[in-house]
């Protein structure tokens, strides 16, 4: 990861489906005594039917050693707190998901809450009710970590949406009415309603501990000391065309000033690093956040959102009454380059329906417009209708668009010509631009990355909104993105100063953090680190019948990890606890006081571990017990 | 047959050589179905159009209903006149994503093979005429130093010492400024070191075992009796000679080693060079850019045999034209 | 380098020519004297003498045959005078005086200035005497310019009229050819070109004939002889061959496992060969009887020699006393004409050693005169004095 990618991660994280967490952080479990508050002596161990030990397996990815420090930090837990042995099994990443993550969707139906549930589209990642497992048996997994979508949670849907949602590798069968709560909150329209909603739903997800949650990590980067305007928050960059350089240092975090009495000078380079080189710049066909970051700094796209959540317009506005039908404004004064005239509403309407929605183009953002009604209601105004309302819509960033000049597209759209799209030399050098972008792309180097020249006419200096500081941006002369594949030479241009950010690996952090020539800056972040229990029927490989299918083993299952323990022993303190499928940060995140926070404080310990433990016990059918003491 | 008619000769079967090549992989081409057309079904099934009607238009429009002689034709000019399709890891044509990576590789690689050339064989020579004494060790040594360590490794080591702790060198490597320029030099006196150290090491033995046969050789006693001063003797009696089996092992030694450590190399420095495209590509399964880098490296290795057996000839006398 | 206890510095500074011309005058000294030469090798085995304290001359325009078998040290001796032996591992005692100067004592820079014009080599092995990456003329050349800052173009004319001389026909074509077009005759005389390049005042020609066809043999002969008196060169000629050394000797120096068994002029070793050495080699000689056996018996090992008399493993009159102490010293017989054996000295009977008065050379001049002929006829054919067990090449010598 890198500097770049963190300033716009908010925008692109839609992108990221899925994505399985893991890096190769190398953490020593330091301080990691695993017994937590408890001690050890809560009790005996847990016992079979036929009064053996419970031993159960965790897998890891076996290319992740912070992984494999987390899975035996949760062994030692497990055994201390609720008497479980777990063997530790390191595996292939890909292997896992093609044999264990993932099954053939066969379909089929149970009764969940003593409700018939069909699976009538079932997929690889939930192929049917708990009967349905995938080829090889696992109980316990730490090799896929989730995105749990702090801007809008709904797309949190597919992974809770009821029993047979899309993703439900684990078969939770929710003890809630998950499904119906989604429901409401997609048909909710106003912001409270949804507020209310998304509380009840994170509550229970809490309590529920579908996925055993562990903790979010942090992402680390490294500024320029002498830079201003990096925050310690998650959607990070926002503001970037602000950003300057200030001789002696900023204070750490604080972001750019709110007054300013005039404008800092124009000078120098912004450069930032690249771990890989960029395949195309062609807006309407990138899927990948570097090159996306190296699109934005020459083209903006209609809006983003502050460092508070907030949505702040850029070429646009967007507004409604009741989530179906909204309103886009676009700003006055945005234009292209010559030849193609003025940006206006015809360019995203034509956008849109010509590309997006034609069966042909097959753009990025093809599925985003299907099923979306758009039409032209002024010069600078147009309006989406949507098949069903969607408060939360820009914060799923599905209505986030790059403007493309009409005249560009009208040749290909007449020939229906993708690859001549694709291939277009204005599109991949981003020469049309205009005042659309803090910097004009100079050069795409395709080896080594991208340069810029200051943007002197950018519109963002003539808007009302936003800080002073934009009244004459950018600040820099020129920008650069290096594509450098080798992380020891990204990390030796941060410390050189020839670059201006980039990330850092946890195993890095205290170096960096000392260094005075390098800013450290602690962001928080969406992904999060969980232990998947596996509900299915191949899951509980310790004898007949899985507890985890009940709630109140997830619960002693969550109790008996010390969430700060892990923390500070494996991520060094360079990690956020994760109670439920929000990050603390989150506008939708329900707060401490309702939340149950389970492995910390009372909620951490043998004692009340075994005490949901006995509870799980005496819903199963099934003789386990504890050993005496 | 005089040289000008063997070169001539050798030019020929080198062509020849490529030509069968090309036509190999344009078998296997033909063989392997197109993933393109495949896409068109997948999609086309995706949208709820026909697979069929699909496949039907991608191949008419990639020319794959032409009869295989008029594809073979295509392909051939396409391969002879560069024509070498679109890039889809870097959204160019493949020509123009090998020639700017070839431009960049050969800012290091021209340097790394003069000075391997000159600096092997130089402490090879030195190494036999030393042989076992301290300096024979002691050169044998280094080489075998530069030899062992692995060049990603050393690399980032001396990148490291001298980039960021000296800050006499530049980390971030910068491609806009001119091929003969201090600062090039500066930014690639590391890598060029590196590649050197890691080369010099075979190239050394070689020579050094060579040039230890020619050292005892009769014709140094002669030359030591003309009155020939014991480095001209060594210049220009050992020297020549060592170059004749030298010449038939360092294309294949030199091309070996510049197809693995050109591109740890360059993944160290961020040389936007022919290792990390082909690399890239072959991750990224660019079917274009792979055909492309595969080509090059067959026409490099091609053209690198006709040289090797050309300095071959003309470095030893004894070899006669008709004999090959 | 050279080991012995003279100042090399003092010998060094000198400078040649003039003293060259001061001896020159002086008249009386040889061209070339060799004292008390001992060359050493260090090898795992321990020290190898391979010569083992020497004398010699060779005079102005006069042929020394240094004869011996294989192994006997005399390719050494001859490649310690002008220091082609790497040191180390050799290891060269004594006193070579050329014109003069002591060569041993030279330094580097001096003793190469006298590689060429003024001490010249041939050596046994055309094939590889001459580097097979070089043409001819070039290493013709090489000897010219190294020594003498004349033009190209002179060189080359230089170098095309040597080949000439040497019997190269259409030379200045042939100048630019390689070694390997070359027949081994040709190579010879390419190599003897390159020899007198320098005009050199004393040619040494280690066994030039031994690799060569024998029909090709004798011309070469024929034309070292035409040279030496052409360019009025000393030359001293290394060979295991009898009838070579009778056809070309002034004198004779016989050497057996590094030292000097027997020394006269050709007309006393031949005519009145008084060691039992040289007589055990004579008799090898074809007709003579032992042609097929040789000599009993195979050289001493050279890191361990006997004590006494070396040849006294192997030679059938070894007394007691044959077998102490050192190499009994030289006892010359006639002016000249000098013999390293017990039976000279002491009162003992020569007669013993020399047997049936056979070559007792008074009055029997008839049998000796034979004697030679038959060298001369034979010798080219079948001469070789090595024994079966040691037949090794020339160059094997103290290796
Ligand atoms: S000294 Fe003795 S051993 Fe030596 S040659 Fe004379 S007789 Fe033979």
């Amino acid at each position: 990861m890198t500097g770049s990618n963190t300033e716009r991660q908010a925008r692109l994280s839609r992108r990221r489906a899925i994505a399985a967490l893991g890096a190769g952080a190398t953490t020593a479990l330091a301080g990691c005594g695993g017994n937590g508050n408890g001690g050890g002596g809560g009790g005996g161990t847990l016992l079979t039917p036929e009064g053996d030990q419970v031993v159960l397996d965790v897998y890891h990815n076996s290319a992740s050693e912070t992984q494999q420090l987390v899975a035996e930090f949760i062994g030692q837990e497990l055994s201390a707190n609720l008497g479980i042995e777990v063997e530790i099994e390191p595996i292939d990443g890909v292997r896992f998901n093609d044999e264990y993550w993932t099954a053939e969707a066969e379909g089929g139906s149970d009764t969940v809450g003593g409700e018939t549930v069909e699976w009538s589209e079932p997929t690889p990642r939930n192929p049917g009710p708990r009967s349905v497992t995938s080829n090889e048996a696992w109980d316990m997994s730490l090799v896929i970590g989730l995105n749990t979508y702090p801007l809008n949670p709904q797309t949190n849907r597919v992974f809770f949406d009821g029993a047979n949602s899309r993703y439900n590798p684990v078969g939770y069968y929710p003890e809630f009415d998950a499904a119906g709560l989604f429901e409401e909150a997609g048909a909710a329209t106003t912001e409270s309603e949804i507020a209310s909603v998304f509380e009840e739903i994170f509550v229970n997800i809490a309590a529920e501990q579908p996925y055993i949650m562990l903790t979010f990590t942090d992402s680390i980067t490294g500024y320029n000391p002498e830079l201003r305007g990096p925050v310690e928050e998650f959607s990070n960059g926002w503001d970037f065309a602000g950003w300057f350089t200030e001789a002696g240092g900023a204070d750490e975090s604080a972001g750019l000033p709110e007054d300013i009495e005039e404008p800092p000078a124009v000078e120098g380079s912004y450069n930032s690093v690249s771990g890989s080189a960029f395949s195309t710049l062609n807006p309407l066909y990138n899927t990948e956040s570097g090159a996306g970051t190296a699109i934005d700094r020459a083209l903006d796209q209609g809006y983003t959102f502050d460092e508070n959540q907030e949505y702040f317009p850029l070429l646009y506005d967007m507004s409604t009454d009741r989530g179906e039908v909204w309103v886009f404004e676009v700003r006055d004064g945005l234009r292209f380059s010559d030849p193609y005239g003025s940006v206006d509403a015809e360019t995203f309407v034509y956008l849109i329906e010509e590309l997006h929605q034609s069966e042909w183009a097959n753009t990025a953002n093809a599925i985003e417009w299907s099923g979306v009604n758009v039409e032209v209601t002024g010069d600078l105004e147009f309006q989406a209708e949507l098949p069903e309302p969607r408060l939360l819509w820009p914060e799923s960033f599905d209505p986030l668009e790059y403007p493309i000049p009409r005249g560009l597209l009208e040749p290909y759209v007449e020939n229906e010509d993708r690859e001549g799209l694709q291939r277009n030399e204005e599109l991949l050098e981003l020469a049309f631009t205009g005042n659309l972008g803090p910097y004009v792309l100079e050069e795409w180097n395709r080896g080594s990355g991208t340069t810029y020249t200051r943007n002197d006419e950018y519109y963002l200096r003539n808007i009302e909104e936003g800080p002073a500081l934009f009244e004459n941006a950018p600040y820099f002369e020129e920008s650069t993105i290096e594509v450098i594949e080798s992380q020891a030479s990204r990390l030796g241009a941060l410390e050189t100063g020839e670059a201006d950010s980039a990330g850092i690996p946890p195993e890095r952090f205290e170096d960096f953090d000392e260094n005075p020539d390098v800013s450290v800056y602690q962001v928080p972040q969406s992904f999060n680190r969980i232990l998947s229990v596996n509900m299915r029927d191949n899951g509980w490989s310790a004898g007949p019948g899985n507890l985890f299918q009940f709630v109140e083993f997830r619960r002693a299952m969550a109790s008996a990890i010390g969430k700060t323990e892990l923390i500070e022993g494996v991520y060094r303190g360079l990690a956020q606890p994760h109670y439920t499928w929000q990050p603390r940060f989150s506008d939708f995140y329900p707060g401490d006081d309702v939340v149950e926070t389970y492995g910390t404080g009372d909620l951490y310990g043998p004692d009340v571990a075994r005490e949901f433990a006995r509870a799980a016990i005496e819903r199963s059918e099934f003789d386990y017990r504890y050993a005496e003491e | 047959m005089g040289l000008p008619r063997y070169v001539a000769a050798r030019v020929v079967w080198a062509a020849v050589v490529s030509l069968v090549i090309v036509t190999i992989t344009f078998g296997l081409m033909a063989a392997a179905p197109n993933p393109a057309v495949q896409e068109a079904a997948t999609q086309a099934a995706l949208e709820g159009g026909d697979p069929e009607e699909a496949v039907e238009r991608e191949r008419e429009l990639r020319g794959l209903d032409e009869p295989l002689h008029v594809r073979y034709a295509d392909f051939l000019r396409g391969v002879y006149t560069l024509n070498w399709g679109w890039s889809d890891l870097q959204n160019r044509p493949v020509s123009e994503a090998l020639s700017e990576a070839l431009f960049y590789t050969a800012q290091y690689s021209v340097p790394w093979t003069v000075l391997t050339l000159l600096i092997g064989p130089l402490i090879g020579v030195y190494s036999a005429a030393n042989m076992y004494s301290w300096r024979d060790h002691l050169a044998t040594g280094v080489a075998f130093f530069g030899y062992a360590i692995p060049n990603f490794f050393f690399g980032i080591i001396l990148l490291l010492l001298f980039g960021v702790y000296l800050e006499w060198i530049p980390v971030v490597y910068n491609t806009d400024v001119a091929v003969f320029s201090l600062e090039n030099a500066r930014q690639l006196a590391i890598p060029v070191f590196v590649l050197v150290t890691g080369s010099i090491g075979a190239i050394m033995r070689v020579s050094r075992n060579e040039s230890a046969e020619f050292r005892n050789a009769d014709f140094m006693k002669t030359a030591k009796a003309k009155g020939v001063s014991p480095l001209r003797a060594y210049a220009y009696h050992v020297m020549r000679p060592t170059m004749v089996p030298l010449s038939t092992t360092v294309v294949g030694q030199l091309l070996a080693i510049f197809l693995g450590s050109s591109l740890l190399v360059e993944v160290v420095f961020g040389i936007p060079g022919l290792g990390r495209l082909t690399f890239d590509a072959l991750i990224a399964q660019d079917t274009n850019l792979v055909l492309g880098t595969t080509l090059l490296f067959t026409f490099v290795a091609v053209v690198g045999n006709l040289i090797e057996d050309i300095v071959f000839t003309v470095l030893d006398p004894r070899i006669s034209y008709d004999d090959r | 380098m050279s080991g012995t206890d003279r100042d090399p510095e003092v010998e060094a500074e000198a400078d040649l020519d003039a003293e060259t011309e001061a001896t020159a005058e002086g008249g009386d000294e040889p061209l070339l004297a060799v004292e008390g030469l001992r060359t050493t090798f260090e090898t795992d085995a321990g020290t190898l003498v391979a010569v083992d304290g020497i004398d010699f001359t060779v005079s102005e325009g006069e042929t020394v045959c240094l004869v011996g078998e294989s192994g006997s040290g005399k390719t050494v001796a001859t490649e310690s005078i002008t220091r082609l032996v790497d040191s180390p591992p050799g290891h060269i005692e004594g006193r070579v005086r050329f014109r003069g100067h002591d060569l041993l004592a030279m330094d580097a820079e001096a003793i190469r200035s006298v590689r060429g014009p003024g001490i010249a080599h041939v050596f046994q092995n055309p094939q590889d005497a001459l580097n097979h990456c070089y043409t001819v003329g070039w290493q013709i050349v090489e000897a010219i310019r190294v020594h003498e800052d004349v033009s190209e173009a002179a060189a080359r004319a230089r170098a095309v009229e040597l080949l000439d001389r040497v019997g190269i026909a259409n030379p200045s074509a042939r100048f630019d050819d390689y070694p390997h077009e070359f027949s081994g005759g040709q190579k010879q005389r390419v190599m003897i070109a390159v020899a007198l390049a320098g005009d050199p005042d004393l040619l040494v020609a280690d066994e030039p004939t031994t690799a060569l066809d024998v029909t090709v043999q004798a011309r070469i002969l024929e034309l070292l002889s035409e040279l030496q008196a052409e360019f009025g060169m000393g030359v001293l000629f290394v060979t295991h061959d009898l009838g070579v050394v009778a056809e070309i000797a002034d004198r004779v120096v016989v050497m057996y496992a590094g030292k000097v068994m027997e020394r006269g002029s050709v007309l006393d070793v031949f005519e009145r060969p008084s060691h039992p050495y040289t007589r055990a080699l004579l008799s090898c000689l074809p007709g003579r009887g032992n042609e097929v056996t040789g000599i009993e018996g195979s050289l001493p090992d050279p890191t361990a020699p006997p004590e006494g008399c070396r040849f006294a493993p192997r030679c059938e009159h070894a007394i007691g006393a044959c077998r102490r102490g050192e190499q009994p010293p030289e006892t010359e017989l006639t002016e000249g004409h000098g013999v390293s054996c017990v039976f000279y000295r002491d009162g003992r009977d020569p007669s013993v050693v020399r047997g049936n008065g056979n070559g007792n050379g008074s009055g029997d001049g008839s049998d000796a005169e034979t004697k030679r002929r038959d060298a001369s006829r034979n010798g080219s054919r079948s001469a070789d004095a090595s024994t079966p067990g040691t037949g090794g090449a020339e160059g094997s010598d103290g290796g």
